[in-house]
């Protein structure tokens, strides 16, 4: 536990202080466990996947810009950059997709004791990367994308 | 203690939620459930996407089929960002900043669906500049 003393709560609509209680744990006080992991990489992908939904508006926009500006914005694209940054986004849509899928189950009852949510948690980011790699594997050997 | 002209029960009433949360919770599980089957079929659709050439392009957006899965996945994506990127800013970001930070969220995920409006109908319907 730690012994800091957290600054005093205010009440913010009379301006009374609020008696001292304790302090919901954050990061660098818990133990690390699988469904914590779980659900950091879930905000995280998901906030990698916003950015990835500005990426798709932009690439919409190109078509409608007309040929050049479409050949420029595929440039970029499909660079080796841009590659890397569709692996991640489509990693990220994997990982979203099954831990989401998790929070489903668990939202209907299921899979809420302490075991059977680390094993949905180990099982998502599992299959995320299996999906991730089968994803890229098609892609490469049916010739779709190529380096 | 401080002087206060609203009754007890109005002050309750302030400290708590904003008395939407059930529809917000509702929201998130609809979207989801509708994302799952989109997702699939976006990334089936993605390595056509992934052209060179702008006539496919073209083409690829003005299957109706395309256009009606691909605008539900888009509306429904930029419904399920927002509320999760809100979720993120109120947990870390607090005060006017984060009272601002949730505003331009909002603002951010309409102008996304707004410019991709907007380049649909310039492709696809031939409507709109430099259509």
């Amino acid at each position: 536990m730690s012994k800091e003393k957290a600054a005093p709560s205010v009440d913010p609509h009379s301006g009374r202080r609020l008696p001292d209680m304790p302090l919901s744990p954050h990061l660098q006080i818990w133990r690390w466990h699988v469904t914590m992991a779980g659900s950091i990489l879930h905000r995280a992908s998901g906030v990698g996947l916003y950015a990835g939904a500005a990426l798709i508006v932009a690439w919409l926009v190109c078509v409608a810009a007309g040929p050049e500006c479409y050949a420029f914005c595929v440039s970029l694209l499909s660079s080796p950059l841009g590659m890397l940054i569709w692996a991640a986004l489509s990693a990220g849509a994997f990982y979203h997709l099954f831990s989401g899928v998790r929070h489903l189950v668990w939202d209907l009852g299921y899979g809420l004791e302490p075991r059977r949510a680390s094993a949905l948690t180990s099982w998502s980011i599992v299959l995320a990367v299996l999906a991730t790699a089968a994803f890229w594997i098609w892609l490469f050997s049916t010739g779709k994308v190529t380096l | 203690m401080k002087a206060s002209l609203s009754t007890p029960r109005k002050r309750i009433e302030g400290l708590g939620s904003a008395k939407h949360g059930a529809g917000v919770w509702k929201a998130e599980r609809f979207t989801s459930l509708l994302l799952v089957p989109l997702i699939l079929w976006a990334l089936w659709q993605a390595p056509q996407l992934m052209t060179h050439k702008h006539e496919i392009a073209l083409l690829w957006l003005r299957d109706p089929v395309n256009l009606v899965l691909g605008g539900t996945l888009l509306t429904i994506s930029l419904w399920h960002m927002e509320m999760g990127l809100r979720v993120i800013i109120e947990d870390y970001v607090h005060g006017m900043a984060g009272a601002t930070l949730v505003l331009l969220n909002t603002l951010f995920c309409w102008g996304l669906g707004l410019a991709a409006a907007a380049a649909v109908l310039s492709a696809v319907f031939g409507v709109g500049i430099g259509a």
